[in-house]
């Protein structure tokens, strides 16, 4: 019998998908890539969409990336891939590639030599520090740099230029989940991994639709349902999302109360003695802000105005389900793992529904065990690992450290060899304020990497004229994008595979990427432009570094002594993500699967159980946090809400996806859903073209009724993946944020919605 | 020509349904049912746009709750 080729492939997709369910043999993951014969060879990476952090292998032949699969030897997706994964290949040799630096002259785009653009950009930063001082000038970066570049680009500003100017797109996702982390157990990121996910009994997933934008990790949650009768899943959500279809428990609550919802399950979960006082008192106290203490008394007493029964008009949730739900989570023999995304963060009050979800994992002990605990997923590969661990904020500083703390600041001016007082002590714009510094002028110069702002910033109608106004420069793979349109100058950025560097996803996993192929034409890596900057700035002595081996290796000295240990550039090569704390010797010790736990973390002593050393008390936060509305609520004049998220075929701003054609031909642009009976009384049938407008701007979308999302009445939802004017969606959103935060409200506004004439 | 392998995740009780429904679409094979109730699937089509265009047909049949490619080439035999 004949064996062709083709048979050969079929035996090896069979064998992938095998592998990707976890029936491959058992491997030695510490080592390289599988060997594979399908391509020349097959080089590890991560894959450079979302959060989930999938490792991906990329087959290259003749010097190009031909195909990815998922990595089999990556504990996070164990082979398994999106259909986004899968096509990474298209994204890197696209019609919109930019190949050579482009510098604007006379209102338009002219080709430049590398000298002759950075040139420039030195002269326009010096010029402006010169006049205006070093807060002049900023850098807004992204959670998909490698974190060696925004490790040395923050090291620039603040140890050369001397501005803590330094932000980066993560404080629109990720913000208000580091403000949670921070104030409840006094240090950003999660306790667990998503290995609890096959240990949990209970999930509560809210403001998530990880079904489209986290699909792996959904894939495992139903791996796990399906795997166990008695597994239960809880979803809230104002819009009815395809995670929905797995869901025991759907709460499609009113936008923006669920803080309502979270304190009456609380409430219940005190009423009806399903607490663990043990760990309420041996591990807690309460809080009503910053510095108010509370006794448990009093926050019992906080809570009755919180029950289900008070509660279940303004949430839209019956009070016996509040009830159901309340008992489920707190279950004494189930183990229970909470996720949430946007929906949480993206919020005038994110920072409190992140305290409010912690809380109920602490009122219940439902934390640092396997299968129990909060768990925030991230929205961009390296959100994590390239700016809230690397002092990609204006606020903070590499390994957790504060920018307001002069003995951190102290610390860093030591290792980088610059006088103590180096640093300034004043936090720099956060995201908004930086834009909104280049509107009324007193930003004179600003870098963009790898992000898109002029795409992605809410009510973009005030922000794009300040983009236009200052002089811009952006680092970009592709152009025109609806930032880079608006640039004074325009570096072309090597992309994902064409590089080396680390990413850092959401479970505090870090990983490397190796670099597979060349970039195209005179495209070079981001961290080589930014080293080149910072040498023309005359800052040679702060970028002594020739690989991003040599960035890594400085960086491993800011985490001596903190909670952030990583593993070493060698480990990091070899193997396939290691997740942090690797302590003490990063060269040797395992990874930490549970923070803050005796037997997982290597900072907790024997005997000393749970115990959050982040805190002076090592004590977490319950903290009373009130039901606040949105900023913006429906009125008479605006009677909707809006809500915006992702869709699974598209990324963002969808550069990348926008370019691949399976992607683009399956949603080539997006449309607004609307409730069936809203759309009834309004006349409006599928597919017909419909204006939302709010106080802000209209764009006009395509009706969708009864698609793969379903919102509740009363709401209209948009993804926000497209570029075209009239459907720019953010255009029309509200540009409120989060006080603690900083992070805009992107989940909430009130808009009209007509049929369009 | 394409071929891809993909897992099906399902909800359980459709699983006989959609063994017929894929039994239907042209270029799919059911190769295994994995320990953890998911189906392996490979697809072959026409070329690459065909072969994601089937598994947005097949992603959108009742009961299934999620499609996950774990392998794709364009690579023909010829070539």
């Amino acid at each position: 019998m004949e064996f062709t080729r083709r048979d050969f492939l079929k035996a090896i997709a069979v064998s992938a998908a095998m592998m990707a369910a976890g029936c491959g043999n058992k491997r030695d993951t510490t080592k390289g890539p599988v060997d594979q014969k399908d391509a020349e060879k097959w080089v590890k990476g991560v894959c450079r969409y979302c959060g989930t952090g999938c490792g991906v292998l990329a087959g290259v032949t003749g010097g190009k990336i031909v195909a990815v699969k998922g990595d089999p030897d990556c504990a996070v997706n164990k082979g398994r891939l999106c259909v986004k994964g899968i096509l990474l290949p298209k994204i890197i040799d696209t019609p919109d590639r930019l190949k050579k630096p482009l510098i604007k002259k006379d209102g338009k785009f002219v080709e430049a030599s590398w000298d002759e653009a950075m040139n420039l950009v030195v002269e326009k930063f010096k010029e402006a520090i010169a006049n205006y001082g070093p807060d002049s000038v900023g850098f807004y970066g992204s959670g998909q740099t490698f974190a060696e570049e925004t490790y040395t680009m923050q090291k620039i500003f603040r140890a050369g230029i001397g501005t803590n100017n330094v932000e980066g797109n993560p404080r629109t996702c990720m913000a208000s989940a580091v403000a949670g982390f921070v104030t409840t157990f006094g240090a950003d990121e999660p306790m667990g991994t998503y290995a609890d996910i096959e240990a949990a009994d209970t999930f509560f997933l809210i403001g998530s639709n990880s079904a489209e934008a986290h699909p792996v990790l959904f894939s495992r949650i139903v791996d796990r349902k399906n795997s166990d009768p008695n597994v239960k899943i809880i979803v809230a959500d104002p819009r009815k999302t395809r995670t929905a279809d797995i869901a025991d428990y759907y709460l499609p609550f009113i936008p923006s109360r669920d803080l309502a919802l979270m304190n009456a399950m609380a409430y219940v979960i005190i009423e009806e003695g399903l607490t663990d006082e043990k760990f309420i008192a041996d591990h807690t106290e309460f809080m009503k802000g910053a510095s108010d203490k509370l006794t448990y008394e009093e926050y019992k007493a906080f809570l009755q105005d919180y029950t289900p029964e008070k509660v279940a008009g303004a949430c839209g949730i019956p009070a016996e389900t509040i009830r159901e739900v309340a008992r489920l989570f707190a279950d004494p023999k189930r183990n229970t793992m909470s996720m949430w995304c946007m929906g949480f963060n993206q919020r005038t009050r994110g920072v409190w529904a992140n305290n409010l979800v912690h809380n109920l994992h602490l009122l219940t002990g439902k934390i640092c065990r396997p299968g129990n605990t909060p768990f925030s997923l991230t929205g961009q590969p390296s959100a994590c690992g390239s700016v809230r661990e690397t002092g990609g904020l204006s606020h903070i500083l590499p390994a957790h450290r504060f920018v307001a703390n002069e003995k951190h600041r102290n610390e860093l001016e030591e290792i980088w060899g610059v006088p103590k007082g180096t640093m300034p002590s004043k936090p720099g714009y956060h995201t908004l304020e930086m834009f909104k510094a280049a509107v009324t002028g007193d930003l004179k110069c600003l870098w963009v990497m790898t992000t898109n702002p002029g795409q992605s910033l809410p009510n973009l109608n005030y922000y794009r004229p300040g983009m236009e106004q200052v002089f811009m420069v952006v680092s970009e793979t592709y152009h025109p994008t609806r930032t880079s349109e608006l640039a004074d100058v325009v570096l072309p950025a090597a992309l994902w595979m064409e590089k080396e560097g680390v990413y850092g996803n959401g479970e505090r996993r870090t990983n490397h990427i190796a670099k597979a192929v060349e970039p195209p034409g005179e495209a070079r890596s981001d961290l080589e432009t930014i080293i080149d900057f910072g040498k023309r700035m005359g800052y040679e002595h702060l970028v002594p570094f020739k690989t991003p081996e040599e960035v890594w290796a400085e960086y491993q000295k800011c985490q001596e002594g903190t909670d952030m240990q990583m593993a070493s550039y060698r480990r990091l090569r070899e193997g396939h993500g290691f997740t942090w704390p690797v302590a003490p010797d990063p060269d040797s010790s395992p990874e930490t699967y549970i923070r803050y736990a005796e037997g997982y973390d290597p900072y907790v002593k024997e005997g000393e159980g749970i115990k959050f050393y982040a805190r002076k008390n090592n004590r977490a936060v319950i903290y009373a946090r009130p039901q606040i509305d949105a900023q913006e609520m429906p009125d008479a004049e605006y009677p909707f809400f809006l809500t915006t998220g992702r869709m699974l075929e598209h990324w963002h701003t969808a550069t990348m996806t926008g370019n691949v054609p399976e992607l683009k031909n399956a949603a080539p642009e997006m449309y607004v859903e609307i409730n069936e009976e809203d759309a009834k009384r309004l006349g409006i049938a599928d597919g017909d073209l419909v204006n939302i407008t709010s106080r802000r701007a209209t764009c006009k979308f395509k009706a969708r009724i009864n698609g793969r999302g379903k919102p509740m009445p009363g709401l209209v939802y948009v993804s926000f993946h497209d570029k075209e004017d009239d459907r720019l969606i953010n255009k029309v959103l509200l540009d409120a944020f989060d006080p603690g935060s900083k992070q805009p409200e992107y989940k909430v506004c009130a808009v009209q919605v007509s049929k369009a004439s | 020509m394409a071929l891809g392998s993909m897992l099906l995740q399902m909800k359980p009780e459709a699983e006989k349904n959609l063994r017929s429904r894929l039994a239907e679409l042209p270029g799919v094979s059911v190769e295994e049912r994995t320990p953890g109730g998911e189906l392996v699937l490979v697809a072959e089509t026409e070329d690459l746009a065909a072969l994601h265009k089937l598994s947005r047909e097949i992603e959108q049949l009742p009961g299934v709750l999620g499609l996950y490619p774990s392998y794709v080439t364009t690579e023909d035999e010829g070539e």
